[in-house]
Protein backbone atom coordinates (compact mmCIF):
# COMPACT_ATOMS: atom_id res chain seq x y z
CA UNK A 1 0.00 0.00 0.00
CA UNK A 2 1.13 3.54 -0.73
CA UNK A 3 0.51 6.55 1.51
CA UNK A 4 -0.29 9.82 -0.23
CA UNK A 5 -0.70 13.18 1.49
CA UNK A 6 -2.60 15.92 -0.28
CA UNK A 7 -2.11 19.68 -0.22
CA UNK A 8 -4.79 20.01 2.48
CA UNK A 9 -2.99 17.47 4.64
CA UNK A 10 -5.30 14.50 4.12
CA UNK A 11 -3.68 11.09 3.93
CA UNK A 12 -4.82 8.42 1.49
CA UNK A 13 -3.72 4.81 1.60
CA UNK A 14 -3.95 3.36 -1.88
CA UNK A 15 -3.16 0.03 -3.46
CA UNK A 16 0.16 0.12 -5.29
CA UNK A 17 -1.31 -1.29 -8.49
CA UNK A 18 -3.91 1.47 -8.52
CA UNK A 19 -1.60 4.35 -7.75
CA UNK A 20 0.97 3.21 -10.29
CA UNK A 21 -1.30 4.36 -13.07
CA UNK A 22 0.38 7.63 -12.27
CA UNK A 23 3.72 7.55 -14.06
CA UNK A 24 5.04 10.15 -11.63
CA UNK A 25 4.30 7.99 -8.59
CA UNK A 26 5.36 4.80 -10.38
CA UNK A 27 8.77 6.29 -11.13
CA UNK A 28 9.01 7.66 -7.63
CA UNK A 29 8.32 4.25 -6.10
CA UNK A 30 10.83 2.63 -8.42
CA UNK A 31 13.47 5.15 -7.39
CA UNK A 32 12.77 5.02 -3.66
CA UNK A 33 11.82 1.36 -3.37
CA UNK A 34 9.51 -0.04 -0.70
CA UNK A 35 8.80 2.62 1.89
CA UNK A 36 6.25 3.39 4.56
CA UNK A 37 6.81 7.09 4.19
CA UNK A 38 4.01 9.22 2.81
CA UNK A 39 4.35 10.80 -0.61
CA UNK A 40 3.38 14.47 -0.45
CA UNK A 41 1.29 15.71 -3.37
CA UNK A 42 1.52 19.45 -2.90
CA UNK A 43 -0.41 20.25 -6.07
CA UNK A 44 -3.42 18.04 -5.47
CA UNK A 45 -6.24 18.59 -2.97
CA UNK A 46 -8.03 15.74 -1.24
CA UNK A 47 -11.26 16.29 -3.22
CA UNK A 48 -9.38 16.02 -6.50
CA UNK A 49 -7.22 13.08 -5.43
CA UNK A 50 -10.35 11.19 -4.40
CA UNK A 51 -11.64 11.53 -7.97
CA UNK A 52 -8.28 10.58 -9.45
CA UNK A 53 -8.10 7.45 -7.30
CA UNK A 54 -11.65 6.56 -8.35
CA UNK A 55 -10.53 6.74 -11.97
CA UNK A 56 -7.38 4.71 -11.34
CA UNK A 57 -9.36 2.07 -9.44
CA UNK A 58 -11.74 1.66 -12.36
CA UNK A 59 -8.94 1.36 -14.91
CA UNK A 60 -6.75 -0.84 -12.72
CA UNK A 61 -4.82 -3.41 -14.71
CA UNK A 62 -5.27 -1.76 -18.09
CA UNK A 63 -2.02 -1.38 -20.06
CA UNK A 64 -0.28 1.95 -19.70
CA UNK A 65 0.57 3.81 -22.92
CA UNK A 66 4.26 3.49 -23.72
CA UNK A 67 6.43 6.51 -24.46
CA UNK A 68 6.96 5.27 -28.04
CA UNK A 69 3.25 4.94 -28.61
CA UNK A 70 2.87 8.46 -27.35
CA UNK A 71 5.38 9.77 -29.84
CA UNK A 72 3.78 7.86 -32.68
CA UNK A 73 0.36 8.99 -31.61
CA UNK A 74 1.42 12.59 -31.89
CA UNK A 75 1.96 12.31 -35.60
CA UNK A 76 -0.30 9.69 -37.04
CA UNK A 77 -2.85 8.66 -34.47
CA UNK A 78 -6.46 8.52 -35.35
CA UNK A 79 -7.61 10.67 -32.54
CA UNK A 80 -11.18 10.63 -31.50
CA UNK A 81 -13.21 12.69 -29.14
CA UNK A 82 -15.31 9.70 -28.12
CA UNK A 83 -15.31 9.03 -24.38
CA UNK A 84 -16.40 5.73 -22.88
CA UNK A 85 -19.67 5.67 -20.98
CA UNK A 86 -18.03 5.17 -17.59
CA UNK A 87 -15.45 7.89 -18.22
CA UNK A 88 -18.17 10.23 -19.38
CA UNK A 89 -20.13 9.69 -16.19
CA UNK A 90 -16.96 10.01 -14.13
CA UNK A 91 -16.00 13.32 -15.71
CA UNK A 92 -19.45 14.84 -15.32
CA UNK A 93 -18.39 17.26 -12.61
CA UNK A 94 -18.52 21.00 -12.22
CA UNK A 95 -16.20 23.08 -14.37
CA UNK A 96 -13.63 23.85 -11.67
CA UNK A 97 -13.37 20.21 -10.64
CA UNK A 98 -12.91 19.25 -14.29
CA UNK A 99 -10.05 21.72 -14.64
CA UNK A 100 -8.49 20.55 -11.36
CA UNK A 101 -8.69 16.92 -12.50
CA UNK A 102 -6.94 17.85 -15.74
CA UNK A 103 -4.19 19.66 -13.83
CA UNK A 104 -3.82 16.74 -11.43
CA UNK A 105 -3.68 14.22 -14.30
CA UNK A 106 -1.00 16.33 -15.93
CA UNK A 107 0.99 16.62 -12.69
CA UNK A 108 0.65 12.93 -11.83
CA UNK A 109 1.26 11.97 -15.46
CA UNK A 110 -1.87 9.90 -16.03
CA UNK A 111 -2.18 10.19 -19.79
CA UNK A 112 -5.53 8.47 -20.22
CA UNK A 113 -7.19 10.70 -17.59
CA UNK A 114 -5.62 13.79 -19.12
CA UNK A 115 -7.04 12.75 -22.49
CA UNK A 116 -10.52 12.28 -21.05
CA UNK A 117 -10.35 15.75 -19.48
CA UNK A 118 -9.03 17.44 -22.61
CA UNK A 119 -11.62 15.71 -24.80
CA UNK A 120 -14.35 16.86 -22.46
CA UNK A 121 -13.23 20.49 -22.64
CA UNK A 122 -12.87 20.18 -26.43
CA UNK A 123 -16.44 18.89 -26.62
CA UNK A 124 -17.60 21.80 -24.48
CA UNK A 125 -16.25 24.41 -26.90
CA UNK A 126 -17.45 22.56 -29.98
CA UNK A 127 -19.65 24.72 -32.19
CA UNK A 128 -19.31 27.82 -30.07
CA UNK A 129 -18.33 31.32 -31.11
CA UNK A 130 -15.45 33.13 -29.34
CA UNK A 131 -17.97 35.11 -27.35
CA UNK A 132 -19.84 31.98 -26.28
CA UNK A 133 -16.56 30.35 -25.24
CA UNK A 134 -15.68 33.40 -23.17
CA UNK A 135 -19.03 33.27 -21.44
CA UNK A 136 -18.77 29.53 -20.86
CA UNK A 137 -15.40 29.72 -19.12
CA UNK A 138 -15.69 33.24 -17.73
CA UNK A 139 -12.77 34.41 -19.86
CA UNK A 140 -12.11 38.12 -20.25
CA UNK A 141 -11.64 39.53 -23.72
CA UNK A 142 -8.23 41.09 -23.07
CA UNK A 143 -7.25 41.95 -26.64
CA UNK A 144 -5.83 45.38 -27.28
CA UNK A 145 -7.47 47.46 -30.03
CA UNK A 146 -4.48 46.61 -32.26
CA UNK A 147 -4.97 42.89 -31.69
CA UNK A 148 -8.70 43.22 -32.32
CA UNK A 149 -7.91 44.93 -35.62
CA UNK A 150 -5.52 42.13 -36.58
CA UNK A 151 -8.13 39.47 -35.82
CA UNK A 152 -10.71 41.42 -37.80
CA UNK A 153 -8.33 41.57 -40.73
CA UNK A 154 -7.71 37.83 -40.57
CA UNK A 155 -11.44 37.18 -40.50
CA UNK A 156 -12.45 39.66 -43.16
CA UNK A 157 -12.38 37.34 -46.13
CA UNK A 158 -14.05 34.51 -44.29
CA UNK A 159 -16.83 36.79 -43.05
CA UNK A 160 -17.54 38.11 -46.54
CA UNK A 161 -17.90 34.69 -48.08
CA UNK B 1 6.56 58.34 26.09
CA UNK B 2 8.12 61.10 24.08
CA UNK B 3 11.12 58.96 23.39
CA UNK B 4 8.93 56.74 21.27
CA UNK B 5 8.16 59.45 18.77
CA UNK B 6 10.05 60.04 15.57
CA UNK B 7 11.94 63.31 15.21
CA UNK B 8 9.79 64.53 12.39
CA UNK B 9 6.59 63.95 14.26
CA UNK B 10 5.35 66.54 16.72
CA UNK B 11 4.87 65.31 20.18
CA UNK B 12 1.17 64.64 20.66
CA UNK B 13 0.96 61.77 22.98
CA UNK B 14 -2.47 61.78 24.48
CA UNK B 15 -5.53 60.37 22.90
CA UNK B 16 -7.28 63.63 23.49
CA UNK B 17 -4.64 65.52 21.60
CA UNK B 18 -4.68 63.14 18.72
CA UNK B 19 -8.41 62.92 18.55
CA UNK B 20 -8.60 66.65 18.58
CA UNK B 21 -6.01 66.94 15.87
CA UNK B 22 -7.81 64.53 13.64
CA UNK B 23 -11.25 65.89 14.21
CA UNK B 24 -9.99 69.38 13.62
CA UNK B 25 -8.38 68.34 10.41
CA UNK B 26 -11.40 66.39 9.30
CA UNK B 27 -13.84 69.11 10.18
CA UNK B 28 -13.00 70.65 6.85
CA UNK B 29 -12.72 67.35 5.07
CA UNK B 30 -14.70 68.58 2.10
CA UNK B 31 -11.88 70.99 1.33
CA UNK B 32 -9.06 68.57 2.04
CA UNK B 33 -6.34 68.59 -0.47
CA UNK B 34 -6.20 64.90 -1.18
CA UNK B 35 -2.48 64.29 -0.94
CA UNK B 36 -1.60 66.69 1.80
CA UNK B 37 -4.61 65.70 3.83
CA UNK B 38 -3.83 62.00 3.55
CA UNK B 39 -0.21 62.60 4.45
CA UNK B 40 -1.15 64.50 7.57
CA UNK B 41 -3.67 61.87 8.50
CA UNK B 42 -1.16 59.13 7.99
CA UNK B 43 1.33 60.83 10.28
CA UNK B 44 -1.33 61.26 12.93
CA UNK B 45 -2.21 57.65 12.55
CA UNK B 46 1.40 56.61 13.04
CA UNK B 47 1.50 58.62 16.25
CA UNK B 48 -1.65 56.94 17.47
CA UNK B 49 -0.24 53.52 16.81
CA UNK B 50 3.12 54.29 18.33
CA UNK B 51 1.60 55.56 21.54
CA UNK B 52 -0.99 52.85 21.81
CA UNK B 53 1.52 50.17 21.01
CA UNK B 54 3.75 51.32 23.83
CA UNK B 55 0.94 51.56 26.33
CA UNK B 56 -1.62 48.93 25.47
CA UNK B 57 0.47 45.93 24.62
CA UNK B 58 3.20 46.68 27.03
CA UNK B 59 5.97 47.38 24.58
CA UNK B 60 7.78 49.89 26.73
CA UNK B 61 11.09 49.29 25.12
CA UNK B 62 11.57 52.09 22.61
CA UNK B 63 13.65 50.05 20.20
CA UNK B 64 11.04 47.28 20.14
CA UNK B 65 8.34 49.76 19.34
CA UNK B 66 10.46 51.29 16.62
CA UNK B 67 11.06 47.83 15.20
CA UNK B 68 7.31 47.34 14.92
CA UNK B 69 6.84 50.73 13.38
CA UNK B 70 9.58 50.14 10.81
CA UNK B 71 7.78 47.14 9.34
CA UNK B 72 6.01 47.47 6.02
CA UNK B 73 2.81 49.41 6.01
CA UNK B 74 -0.21 48.53 4.04
CA UNK B 75 -2.62 51.38 4.33
CA UNK B 76 -6.11 51.19 2.95
CA UNK B 77 -8.24 54.27 2.74
CA UNK B 78 -11.89 54.08 1.97
CA UNK B 79 -15.04 56.15 1.91
CA UNK B 80 -13.24 59.50 1.70
CA UNK B 81 -16.11 60.98 -0.22
CA UNK B 82 -18.55 60.19 2.52
CA UNK B 83 -16.40 61.82 5.13
CA UNK B 84 -15.28 58.53 6.56
CA UNK B 85 -11.72 57.38 6.52
CA UNK B 86 -10.51 53.95 7.30
CA UNK B 87 -6.84 53.21 7.59
CA UNK B 88 -5.53 49.73 7.95
CA UNK B 89 -2.03 48.58 8.60
CA UNK B 90 -1.40 44.93 8.06
CA UNK B 91 1.80 43.67 9.56
CA UNK B 92 2.36 40.22 8.08
CA UNK B 93 5.42 39.49 10.21
CA UNK B 94 3.77 39.99 13.53
CA UNK B 95 0.29 38.87 12.44
CA UNK B 96 -1.00 42.17 13.62
CA UNK B 97 -3.77 44.13 12.04
CA UNK B 98 -4.22 47.73 13.00
CA UNK B 99 -7.40 49.51 12.19
CA UNK B 100 -8.09 53.15 12.73
CA UNK B 101 -11.42 54.45 11.67
CA UNK B 102 -11.92 58.17 11.59
CA UNK B 103 -15.45 59.39 11.32
CA UNK B 104 -16.03 62.93 10.32
CA UNK B 105 -19.62 62.52 9.26
CA UNK B 106 -22.25 61.85 11.83
CA UNK B 107 -23.44 58.35 12.65
CA UNK B 108 -26.72 60.01 13.39
CA UNK B 109 -28.07 62.56 10.99
CA UNK B 110 -29.73 64.43 13.79
CA UNK B 111 -26.37 65.34 15.25
CA UNK B 112 -24.16 66.41 12.40
CA UNK B 113 -20.44 67.07 12.42
CA UNK B 114 -19.64 64.93 15.37
CA UNK B 115 -16.36 63.17 15.11
CA UNK B 116 -14.52 60.51 16.92
CA UNK B 117 -11.60 58.25 16.41
CA UNK B 118 -11.82 54.57 16.92
CA UNK B 119 -8.84 52.31 16.97
CA UNK B 120 -9.15 48.58 16.93
CA UNK B 121 -6.17 46.47 17.74
CA UNK B 122 -6.46 42.89 16.78
CA UNK B 123 -3.76 40.34 17.22
CA UNK B 124 -4.17 37.49 14.82
CA UNK B 125 -2.40 34.35 15.78
CA UNK B 126 -1.76 31.60 13.31
CA UNK B 127 -2.30 28.62 15.52
CA UNK B 128 -1.80 25.91 12.95
CA UNK B 129 -2.05 25.09 9.26
CA UNK B 130 -5.27 26.31 7.82
CA UNK B 131 -6.64 27.89 10.99
CA UNK B 132 -6.50 31.51 11.95
CA UNK B 133 -8.04 32.78 15.12
CA UNK B 134 -8.42 36.03 16.93
CA UNK B 135 -6.41 35.80 20.08
CA UNK B 136 -7.12 39.11 21.55
CA UNK B 137 -9.09 42.12 20.52
CA UNK B 138 -8.84 45.38 22.29
CA UNK B 139 -11.04 48.17 21.27
CA UNK B 140 -10.25 51.64 22.36
CA UNK B 141 -12.37 54.54 21.46
CA UNK B 142 -9.91 57.31 21.96
CA UNK B 143 -12.12 60.27 21.57
CA UNK B 144 -15.85 60.28 21.51
CA UNK B 145 -17.74 63.47 21.50
CA UNK B 146 -21.47 63.45 21.79
CA UNK B 147 -21.74 60.01 20.25
CA UNK B 148 -23.14 57.18 22.26
CA UNK B 149 -21.75 53.65 22.28
CA UNK B 150 -24.86 52.40 20.63
CA UNK B 151 -24.48 54.80 17.72
CA UNK B 152 -20.82 53.98 17.36
CA UNK B 153 -21.54 50.29 17.16
CA UNK B 154 -24.34 50.73 14.65
CA UNK B 155 -22.09 52.94 12.57
CA UNK B 156 -19.32 50.37 12.73
CA UNK B 157 -21.80 47.68 11.75
CA UNK B 158 -22.92 49.68 8.75
CA UNK B 159 -19.33 50.12 7.76
CA UNK B 160 -18.67 46.40 8.03
CA UNK B 161 -21.69 45.63 5.88
CA UNK B 162 -20.38 48.04 3.26
CA UNK B 163 -16.92 46.50 3.47
CA UNK B 164 -18.39 43.06 3.05
CA UNK B 165 -20.26 44.15 -0.07
CA UNK B 166 -17.02 45.53 -1.51
CA UNK B 167 -15.11 42.35 -0.75
CA UNK B 168 -17.83 40.20 -2.33
CA UNK B 169 -17.85 42.44 -5.40
CA UNK B 170 -14.06 42.33 -5.64
CA UNK B 171 -14.05 38.55 -5.20
CA UNK B 172 -16.61 38.12 -7.96
CA UNK B 173 -14.73 40.35 -10.36
CA UNK B 174 -11.50 38.45 -9.71
CA UNK B 175 -13.10 35.02 -9.66
CA UNK B 176 -12.22 34.41 -13.29
CA UNK B 177 -8.53 34.77 -12.44
CA UNK B 178 -8.71 32.18 -9.71
CA UNK B 179 -10.10 29.54 -12.07
CA UNK B 180 -7.90 26.50 -12.63
CA UNK B 181 -8.28 27.20 -16.34
CA UNK B 182 -5.69 29.97 -15.91
CA UNK B 183 -3.24 27.49 -14.47
CA UNK B 184 -3.33 25.27 -17.55
CA UNK B 185 0.15 25.11 -19.07
CA UNK B 186 0.29 25.78 -22.83
CA UNK B 187 0.70 22.09 -23.64
CA UNK B 188 -2.65 21.23 -22.03
CA UNK B 189 -4.42 24.02 -23.91
CA UNK B 190 -2.76 22.83 -27.11
CA UNK B 191 -3.94 19.27 -26.44
CA UNK B 192 -7.51 20.52 -25.96
CA UNK B 193 -7.25 22.50 -29.19
CA UNK B 194 -6.02 19.44 -31.10
CA UNK B 195 -8.98 17.39 -29.91
CA UNK B 196 -11.23 20.28 -30.85
CA UNK B 197 -9.75 20.26 -34.36
CA UNK B 198 -10.71 16.63 -34.84
CA UNK B 199 -14.32 17.58 -34.68
CA UNK B 200 -13.90 20.08 -37.46
CA UNK B 201 -14.51 18.40 -40.80
CA UNK B 202 -14.57 21.65 -42.68
CA UNK B 203 -11.14 22.85 -43.67
CA UNK B 204 -12.38 26.26 -44.76
CA UNK B 205 -10.88 29.15 -42.81
CA UNK B 206 -13.77 30.73 -40.95
CA UNK B 207 -14.00 32.92 -37.83
CA UNK B 208 -16.29 30.50 -36.03
CA UNK B 209 -14.53 27.32 -37.07
CA UNK B 210 -11.39 25.69 -35.77
CA UNK B 211 -8.67 26.76 -35.66
CA UNK B 212 -9.48 30.44 -36.27
CA UNK B 213 -12.08 30.59 -33.52
CA UNK B 214 -9.40 29.73 -30.99
CA UNK B 215 -7.38 32.82 -31.89
CA UNK B 216 -10.23 35.18 -31.09
CA UNK B 217 -11.08 34.18 -27.51
CA UNK B 218 -8.35 35.85 -25.47
CA UNK B 219 -4.65 36.66 -25.65
CA UNK B 220 -3.50 33.47 -24.04
CA UNK B 221 -5.60 31.20 -26.23
CA UNK B 222 -4.44 33.10 -29.29
CA UNK B 223 -0.77 32.71 -28.35
CA UNK B 224 -1.15 28.99 -27.76
CA UNK B 225 -3.24 28.44 -30.92
CA UNK B 226 -0.83 30.38 -33.14
CA UNK B 227 2.15 28.54 -31.65
CA UNK B 228 0.58 25.11 -32.17
CA UNK B 229 1.61 24.36 -35.75
CA UNK B 230 -0.43 21.15 -35.91
CA UNK B 231 -3.62 23.21 -35.83
CA UNK B 232 -2.77 24.84 -39.14
CA UNK B 233 -2.11 21.82 -41.29
CA UNK B 234 -5.46 21.50 -43.02
CA UNK B 235 -6.60 24.13 -45.44
CA UNK B 236 -9.24 24.43 -48.11
CA UNK B 237 -8.12 26.74 -50.88
CA UNK B 238 -10.89 28.27 -52.89
CA UNK B 239 -10.53 29.75 -56.30
CA UNK B 240 -13.10 31.68 -58.19
CA UNK B 241 -14.82 34.30 -56.09
CA UNK B 242 -14.21 36.89 -53.44
CA UNK B 243 -11.33 39.19 -52.82
CA UNK B 244 -8.19 37.28 -53.67
CA UNK B 245 -5.88 39.61 -51.74
CA UNK B 246 -7.83 39.13 -48.53
CA UNK B 247 -7.92 35.41 -49.11
CA UNK B 248 -4.21 35.27 -49.82
CA UNK B 249 -3.58 37.06 -46.53
CA UNK B 250 -5.62 34.42 -44.75
CA UNK B 251 -3.84 31.53 -46.52
CA UNK B 252 -0.52 33.15 -45.79
CA UNK B 253 -1.37 33.25 -42.08
CA UNK B 254 -2.15 29.53 -42.19
CA UNK B 255 1.04 28.63 -43.96
CA UNK B 256 3.21 30.71 -41.65
CA UNK B 257 1.59 29.14 -38.62
CA UNK B 258 1.97 25.60 -39.96
CA UNK B 259 5.75 26.23 -39.82
CA UNK B 260 6.72 23.70 -42.42
CA UNK B 261 4.67 20.85 -40.94
CA UNK B 262 3.05 18.34 -43.28
CA UNK B 263 0.16 20.02 -44.99
CA UNK B 264 -3.19 18.69 -46.06
CA UNK B 265 -4.69 20.87 -48.74
CA UNK B 266 -8.08 20.91 -50.39
CA UNK B 267 -7.92 23.13 -53.48
CA UNK B 268 -11.43 23.92 -54.64
CA UNK B 269 -12.50 25.54 -57.85
CA UNK B 270 -15.96 26.87 -58.57
CA UNK B 271 -16.80 25.93 -62.12
CA UNK B 272 -19.66 28.36 -62.31
CA UNK B 273 -17.16 31.16 -61.85
CA UNK B 274 -14.92 29.66 -64.46
CA UNK B 275 -12.27 29.96 -61.79
CA UNK B 276 -10.03 27.21 -62.96
CA UNK B 277 -9.97 28.72 -66.42
CA UNK B 278 -8.66 31.92 -64.96
CA UNK B 279 -6.24 30.23 -62.62
CA UNK B 280 -2.90 30.52 -64.33
CA UNK B 281 -0.74 29.17 -61.62
CA UNK B 282 -0.90 28.70 -57.89
CA UNK B 283 2.34 28.16 -56.09
CA UNK B 284 2.53 27.95 -52.34
CA UNK B 285 5.67 28.13 -50.34
CA UNK B 286 6.53 26.92 -46.91
CA UNK B 287 8.61 29.02 -44.58
CA UNK B 288 11.70 27.44 -46.09
CA UNK B 289 10.60 28.49 -49.58
CA UNK B 290 10.09 24.99 -50.92
CA UNK B 291 7.18 24.72 -53.36
CA UNK B 292 4.45 22.69 -51.78
CA UNK B 293 1.90 22.51 -54.53
CA UNK B 294 1.62 23.80 -58.05
CA UNK B 295 -1.63 23.79 -59.95
CA UNK B 296 -1.65 25.32 -63.41
CA UNK B 297 -4.29 25.90 -65.99
CA UNK B 298 -3.70 22.63 -67.76
CA UNK B 299 -5.18 21.30 -64.57
CA UNK B 300 -4.20 18.05 -62.98
CA UNK B 301 -1.58 17.11 -65.52
CA UNK B 302 0.35 20.02 -64.16
CA UNK B 303 0.48 18.53 -60.71
CA UNK B 304 3.88 17.21 -61.39
CA UNK B 305 5.67 18.61 -58.43
CA UNK B 306 4.48 17.56 -55.03
CA UNK B 307 6.96 17.88 -52.22
CA UNK B 308 8.08 14.75 -50.37
CA UNK B 309 6.54 15.94 -47.10
CA UNK B 310 3.05 16.24 -48.57
CA UNK B 311 0.96 13.21 -47.67
CA UNK B 312 -2.60 14.38 -48.10
CA UNK B 313 -4.12 15.95 -51.17
CA UNK B 314 -7.74 16.81 -51.78
CA UNK B 315 -8.83 17.99 -55.19
CA UNK B 316 -12.42 19.12 -55.10
CA UNK B 317 -14.75 19.58 -58.05
CA UNK B 318 -11.97 19.61 -60.57
CA UNK B 319 -13.06 19.51 -64.15
CA UNK B 320 -11.03 16.88 -65.85
CA UNK B 321 -11.16 13.50 -67.46
CA UNK B 322 -10.11 10.70 -65.18
CA UNK B 323 -8.12 9.19 -67.99
CA UNK B 324 -5.71 11.99 -67.36
CA UNK B 325 -4.77 10.37 -64.11
CA UNK B 326 -2.81 7.78 -66.09
CA UNK B 327 -0.64 10.53 -67.45
CA UNK B 328 0.51 11.76 -64.06
CA UNK B 329 4.10 11.82 -63.14
CA UNK B 330 4.44 8.89 -60.72
CA UNK B 331 7.01 10.68 -58.64
CA UNK B 332 4.55 13.43 -57.89
CA UNK B 333 2.14 11.06 -56.16
CA UNK B 334 4.32 8.47 -54.56
CA UNK B 335 4.42 10.04 -51.10
CA UNK B 336 0.70 10.63 -50.78
CA UNK B 337 -1.07 8.63 -48.12
CA UNK B 338 -4.43 10.34 -48.46
CA UNK B 339 -5.95 11.37 -51.75
CA UNK B 340 -9.41 12.68 -52.38
CA UNK B 341 -10.61 13.80 -55.77
CA UNK B 342 -14.14 14.96 -56.36
CA UNK B 343 -15.06 15.12 -60.04
CA UNK B 344 -18.03 15.54 -62.33
CA UNK B 345 -20.39 12.59 -62.62
CA UNK B 346 -19.43 10.82 -65.79
CA UNK B 347 -16.46 8.87 -64.47
CA UNK B 348 -17.88 8.05 -61.09
CA UNK B 349 -17.96 4.43 -60.10
CA UNK B 350 -14.84 3.53 -61.99
CA UNK B 351 -11.71 1.94 -60.70
CA UNK B 352 -8.72 3.87 -61.86
CA UNK B 353 -5.11 2.78 -61.76
CA UNK B 354 -2.70 5.50 -60.86
CA UNK B 355 0.81 5.39 -62.28
CA UNK B 356 2.16 4.06 -59.03
CA UNK B 357 -0.05 0.97 -59.40
CA UNK B 358 -2.24 2.28 -56.63
CA UNK B 359 -5.84 1.32 -56.93
CA UNK B 360 -8.27 4.12 -56.46
CA UNK B 361 -11.90 3.43 -55.92
CA UNK B 362 -14.37 6.00 -57.01
CA UNK B 363 -17.61 6.30 -55.18
CA UNK B 364 -20.38 8.76 -54.63
CA UNK B 365 -19.39 11.66 -52.51
CA UNK B 366 -21.02 12.05 -49.13
CA UNK B 367 -19.54 15.42 -48.35
CA UNK B 368 -22.56 17.51 -49.05
CA UNK B 369 -21.34 18.36 -52.51
CA UNK B 370 -23.44 18.32 -55.62
CA UNK B 371 -25.24 15.01 -55.90
CA UNK B 372 -23.83 14.43 -59.35
CA UNK B 373 -20.31 14.64 -57.99
CA UNK B 374 -18.32 11.56 -57.34
CA UNK B 375 -15.36 11.23 -55.07
CA UNK B 376 -12.22 9.23 -55.27
CA UNK B 377 -10.80 8.68 -51.86
CA UNK B 378 -7.67 6.78 -51.39
CA UNK B 379 -5.64 6.04 -48.30
CA UNK B 380 -2.70 3.82 -47.80
CA UNK B 381 -0.08 3.29 -45.20
CA UNK B 382 3.16 5.19 -45.85
CA UNK B 383 5.21 1.99 -45.95
CA UNK B 384 2.84 0.24 -48.35
CA UNK B 385 4.51 -0.52 -51.67
CA UNK B 386 1.46 -1.78 -53.47
CA UNK B 387 -2.05 -0.56 -53.89
CA UNK B 388 -3.58 -3.85 -52.84
CA UNK B 389 -2.98 -2.89 -49.28
CA UNK B 390 -4.96 0.24 -49.72
CA UNK B 391 -8.05 1.05 -47.80
CA UNK B 392 -10.92 2.81 -49.38
CA UNK B 393 -13.59 4.66 -47.48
Amino acid sequence: MVHLVTSDNVEFVVDKEVVERSVLIKNMLEDVGETDQSIPLANVSSAVLRKVIEYCEHHRGEPLPSADADQNQDETRKRTTDISEWDQKFITVDQEMLFEIILAANYLDIKSLLDVGCKTVANMIKGKTPDEIRRLFNIVNDFTPEEEAQIKKENEWAEDR
Amino acid sequence: MSSLLGKDEPEQTTDAHMGFGLSKMLAGSNNLDEHEGMFRLFKSYRRLLRTSLARDIGATDASKVEEHMARPWVVCVSDCDQGLLQLTRWDPEAFLKWDATVYSSPPDEDKPYQSYVSIVFATWIVSGPGSVGVNDTLRRDSVRKKVSNRRGVSYRRRQLVEDKAKIVQSHNSHKKFSSALWRFPPEILAEIFLYYMLENEDWTPAPNLAPMVLTAVCKRWREVAVDTSSLWRKLRLEVGHGNWQQRAFCYDSYLKRSRGRQLSLAPECHNDDDGMERLEELVMYTTVSVPVLTIAHSVVLSITKLPPNMHTLKLMNLWFDLKMLSGFNPLAWVNLTNLEIVVGGRDAGKIVALPTSILVHIRESGCGLDRKSRAIRYHHAPQSTHGRGSQCR
